[in-house]
């Protein structure tokens, strides 16, 4: 059967029929809506899952044709290799621009088919413009897919084997990182759909804030895991070490993060009292803005080189006028419609909503600096030729300072109460959490030999924010105030959402306390090596005892042999490599990591290897792990929070049902 | 008949779902009920907080009529969008679009985008059947899998090179030339031959990268002809036409009277206007020396970008082979025209010119050369060719 007929072209027509069906769904419903027709309207309920299923088959056959080292596929000899691992098959689908901006385009079409399968308890009109906007982007992409970055091309002869996927990416993290990043970049498109449909509906209300909760926080907590395990990738792919580089490419999914914060924040505000409603509309529509601009920044080409744009100017181009027709549309619906708002509940300076407002102000702004940091060089680039680099320096004095007041002020903003707080009393209650932070400082400083008071401080810090969750958990709970029973009974009954902001905060006090030690406490070696010698590295004996090769499935490679151990204890081998990938003829370095508590040791062959000796880059990182980690409790408390009855998907019933449950937890 | 089978089955299953929701008219809700039943969520939520003393009973009163004021508020606003069962005329003309318009436009947006008649070709399935006009890329296929387990045999990559070249893959040439001399060691012959591939990767410029390959092996072997012939042309691309001109007539008073490469050396100096070629030493037909780009031509290639650089080089083999049209026995020439077509890509126009070459050329020997380049290239002349 195979041979016959190209399993790549019934995907392709999949994906043809995917466009008109997009097509359907952004228009059937609206024209529903205008000629009042519940049946038309209906039509958003099955298109966009038909859609999603279309998208599905191609996408698989795309698999397929991977799977098979079909080269009569013009993207699978670009990007593969009969010899490649099964795995890198199956993920080097996305492993390059047309293959990625495919999934790009089953994640949206994923999104629009959740919509219209758990959106019972949405009104159906506000579903169905969703739904038809959804469809706008959909069929925007599809369009931009199939004409500009088309992944079923077909080569005719065959050659017979293919370019092999580019070496970096042959690891487990392209299985993870892309599709995580790609759910929330996405996924914020439905909070997108949302407020155009309510600019639309001309009614924006706290309800509104509710739907669009769930679907805003699916999205967050899977951009937050996206962007800690592409961290974490390059950490032990790139080979120096660095967790985070303010690459362009980074900061292209770092502001939707930001912007998308902002948005879970102030949408609780609109949920509660109604309040910032303009301002909440206004934050879902830039946050998705960011995600098509990290889009555009990263699949245009614009980033490599401004003149990289110019050897395929027609993706650049197309991807700029779908940033132009969306943002541009959707600002100016904004403009029009806003002014007819009705604004909600009052509240004191002194609130949790102004402590949600202190949050918004400092996220956008940081948001804001990332944006100028990552577009000031191009824009200087294209305008004068000249070419500058934004690097960590410009970013560590704009966006450190003003995540700093922010981290501060983090605690209190779940211990005030609603409307107007007691900010004496809020502090009160802090007292121990300060107490816990002044502590950790001052171990920390002592513990350092008495160098330097910032990272101290710093350090602090992070604790400052687990022991206020902490004490916002105990609050909660009455903890130490209540008999334990009681405490007990009010941990199980308590939220999901207050459980989740507990732990996502803390989550963000760990990634504190992992960013400050890996910093300001990292020792460094760098040595040449012959087999016999030996480098020390923060208390560890690093042994050289030579170099061996080893045969890959389609790569060479040089493994250093390296027995390290501490003060005599048993010791562990550690195995740093350099790999060659035939195919491409590129070079890879693949780090030795040692875990160690929260901390790692690291180590990483260098360019030069010559008649046995080796260039080593041995770092001991304290606290390395907890980056990473805190990044994933973080996302985690997200994903608590996703799971609080109140965002339960259900249609409208009793509320009086639910009552009896709660009682008896 | 397959894939068209299951492109209908696809566009049915799209049709129904299009089409499924409009045979009845869903379940009428208030379009306020979902709100109405998040405030009562909200107002549970607040009875939670109340007796749980989060809130205190000021605020929670103060709250709960912001709550009510809200559910107020859906009452007052009038249901915007109360919706109808529709009407059954519109109806048909949506059903009827939807069946016409929906494969209309699929199909012919596949056809415009598709290639429905391609059959798909797995690894597996072309490994097992070769057929007789891929033998050579088999056999390419088998090296490369070789050469990928066993990295390090010079000899392989040195049998490959020249293959590649004559496949028209110059780049893979260039690589697999360093390869074999990484793992060999540098002889002038390899030295040449990794500069001819360069020479002919970069489309008939001597490089900085071939220029050295060049320069490499005439150190090793100051004899040899080719080397100095390429730095020669080399100096003159970059416009030391004095270098140029020393280049060749030191390699002219070094070649025998009947080299193959003599007339190249006069057509050359020629170029750079030098006529005066020692009597005795001149060849027999000067006529027939290669015509290739001019020193003109060549020095604008080198200031043009790649698309402009690859116009001109068509524009010059399209010279040729009209040229040709006029003059077909001209067995020079066809080799040359094959040989560019071949290194384009163009095999259909090979398979032509080859053709039109075994019937133009008439001296026998001659044709004895075409028929060995066309073999060797592994062209094979269009259907007429028989005779």
């Amino acid at each position: 059967m195979i041979g016959t007929f190209s399993i790549a072209e019934l995907g392709h027509y999949a994906l043809v029929l995917a466009l008109v069906l997009m097509l359907v769904q952004s228009t059937v419903p609206l024209l529903g809506l205008y000629w009042r027709d519940q049946r038309l309207v209906a039509v958003s309920g099955s298109t966009p899952i038909a859609g999603f299923i279309l998208v599905g088959i191609a996408f698989a056959a795309l698999t397929a044709a991977y799977v098979a080292s079909d080269f009569s596929v013009r993207n699978v000899w670009e990007n593969s290799h009969s010899a490649k691992p099964m795995l890198y098959k199956v993920t080097g689908v996305w492993g390059n621009h047309e293959g990625s901006m495919l999934l790009w385009v089953l994640i949206l079409a994923l999104f629009g088919a959740l919509v219209a399968a758990f959106g019972a308890n949405l009104p159906s009109t506000l579903r169905a413009r969703v739904i038809a906007v959804q469809g706008w982007i959909g069929t925007a992409f599809l369009l931009f897919v199939l004409l500009t970055s088309n992944p079923f091309e077909r080569i005719h002869p065959p050659p017979l084997e293919g370019r092999d996927l580019n070496p970096i990416l042959q690891d487990i993290g392209l299985a993870i990182h892309p599709p995580l990043l790609y759910v929330g970049y996405v996924g914020f498109s439905i909070a997108f759909a949302f407020a155009v449909a309510a600019l639309m509906e001309r009614r924006i209300d706290a309800a509104w804030a509710r739907w669009v909760r769930p679907w805003t926080l699916a999205a967050w907590v899977f951009l937050t895991g996206g962007i800690a395990m592409g961290s974490y990738w390059a950490y032990y792919e790139l080979g120096w070490g660095g967790w985070w580089f303010w690459d362009p490419v980074e900061n292209a999914s770092f502001m939707p993060w930001l912007a998308g914060t902002a948005l879970l924040h102030s949408a609780v505000v609109m949920e509660k009292r109604g309040a910032l409603k303009v301002w909440t509309i206004l934050l879902a529509i830039l946050t998705f803005s960011l995600s098509l601009l990290g889009t555009f920044l990263v699949r245009s080409g614009v980033l490599t080189s401004v003149h990289a744009f110019a050897t395929d100017p027609s993706r650049g181009v197309f991807i700029l006028a779908i940033l132009v027709a969306f943002i541009g549309g959707a600002l100016a619906l904004f403009a029009w419609r806003a002014p007819d708002l009705k604004q909600g509940g009052l509240f004191a300076p002194i609130s949790r909503e102004g402590a949600l407002v202190f949050n918004n102000l400092f996220l956008v702004t940081a948001t804001a600096t990332v944006l100028i940091g990552t577009l000031y060089p191009l824009a200087l680039e294209a305008v004068t030729g000249q070419k500058i680099s934004v690097g960590a320096p410009f970013f560590n004095l704009t966006f450190g300072p003003l995540m700093v007041p922010l981290l501060m002020a983090l605690p209190f903003g779940p211990l005030l109460a609603w409307k107007r707080a007691d900010l004496y009393g809020a502090t009160q209650r802090l007292g121990v959490a300060m107490i816990a932070a002044l502590v950790a400082a001052v171990i920390t400083y002592v513990v350092a030999g008495g160098k330097g008071v910032l990272a101290p401080l710093a350090l602090g810090l992070g604790v400052w924010l687990i022991a206020g969750s902490l004490v916002d958990l105990a609050e909660r709970i009455q903890f130490l105030r209540a008999p334990v029973r009681t405490s007990w009974a009010r941990f199980v009954g308590l939220p999901r959402s207050a459980l989740g902001t507990v732990v996502a905060h803390a989550g963000v006090g760990a990634m504190v306390i992992g960013i400050v030690g890996t910093s300001v406490y990292q020792t460094e070696e760098i040595v040449s090596l012959n087999p016999g010698e030996s480098v020390d590295v923060a208390g560890y004996t690093l042994l050289f005892q030579g170099m061996s090769p080893v045969t890959g499935p389609n790569y060479r490679e040089d493994r250093a042999q390296f027995l390290a151990s501490r003060g005599g204890a048993e010791p562990f081998s550690m195995t740093p490599s350099k790999r060659f990938y035939m195919a491409r003829e590129m070079a890879t370095t693949e780090a030795a990591i040692e875990t160690i508590g929260f901390s790692q040791l690291y180590v990483s062959l260098g360019d030069e290897i010559e008649g046995g000796t080796v260039a080593v880059r041995a770092s001991y990182k304290p606290l390395v792990t907890l980056i990473w980690l805190g990044a994933l409790v973080t996302s985690i408390g997200g994903a608590l929070s996703l799971t609080d009855r109140r965002l339960r998907i259900g249609a409208p019933k009793p509320a009086a049902a639910r009552q009896p449950k709660a009682a008896s937890a | 008949m397959l894939l068209w089978t299951l492109i209908v089955l696809l566009t049915a299953a799209a049709i129904v779902a299009v089409l499924a929701p409009l045979r009845h008219a869903p379940r009428a809700a208030a379009s306020d009920a979902h709100a109405r039943q998040v405030y009562r969520d909200q107002l549970d939520e607040l009875e939670r907080d109340k007796a749980e003393g989060r809130v205190s009973a000021a605020d929670a009163e103060a709250t709960r009529a912001e709550i009510a004021r809200r559910l107020i508020a859906l009452d007052s606003e009038p249901d915007a969008e109360p919706q109808t069962a529709g009407s059954p005329a519109l109806r048909r003309t949506i059903l009827v679009a939807a069946v016409a318009g929906i494969p209309a436009l699929s199909f012919s947006l596949y056809v415009m985008l598709g290639a429905p008649n391609l059959p798909g070709a797995p690894l597996s399935a072309r490994l097992e059947a070769p057929s007789g006009s891929s033998d050579i890329e088999v056999l390419v296929a088998r090296t490369e899998q070789h050469l990928a387990r066993n990295p390090e045999d010079g000899r392989g990559w040195e049998v490959i090179a020249p293959v590649y070249l004559r496949l028209g893959r110059p780049d893979d040439s260039v690589r697999a030339f360093r390869n074999a001399i990484r793992i060999l060691g540098s002889t002038a012959g390899r030295e040449i031959r990794l500069g001819e591939a360069i020479w002919a990767a970069e489309n008939g410029i001597v490089t900085a990268d071939a220029r050295a390959a060049f320069e490499e092996a005439h150190r090793l072997d100051p004899a040899a002809p080719q080397p100095r012939f390429f730095l020669a042309i080399a100096a003159q691309q970059e416009g030391n036409t004095d270098e140029a001109r020393q280049w060749l007539n030191a390699l002219l008073a070094d070649t025998p009277a009947d080299a193959s490469w003599r007339p190249a050396v006069v057509a050359a100096l020629a170029e750079l206007g030098v006529t005066d070629i020692p009597p005795g030493t001149q060849p027999e037909t000067p006529a027939e020396a290669p015509r290739g780009p001019s020193e003109a031509d060549v020095a604008a290639a080198q200031q043009m970008s790649s698309e402009d650089r690859m116009a001109m080089i068509e524009g010059m083999v399209s010279g040729l082979a009209a040229r040709l049209e006029s003059e077909p026995d001209d067995a020079e020439g066809w080799i040359r025209l094959i040989r560019s077509y071949v290194v384009l890509g163009q095999s259909d126009a090979a398979a032509d010119a080859a053709r039109a070459a075994l019937a133009g050329v008439s001296d026998n020997g001659d044709r004895q050369r075409v028929e060995a380049l066309i073999a060797d290239l592994g062209v094979t002349p269009a259907a007429e060719a028989t005779q």
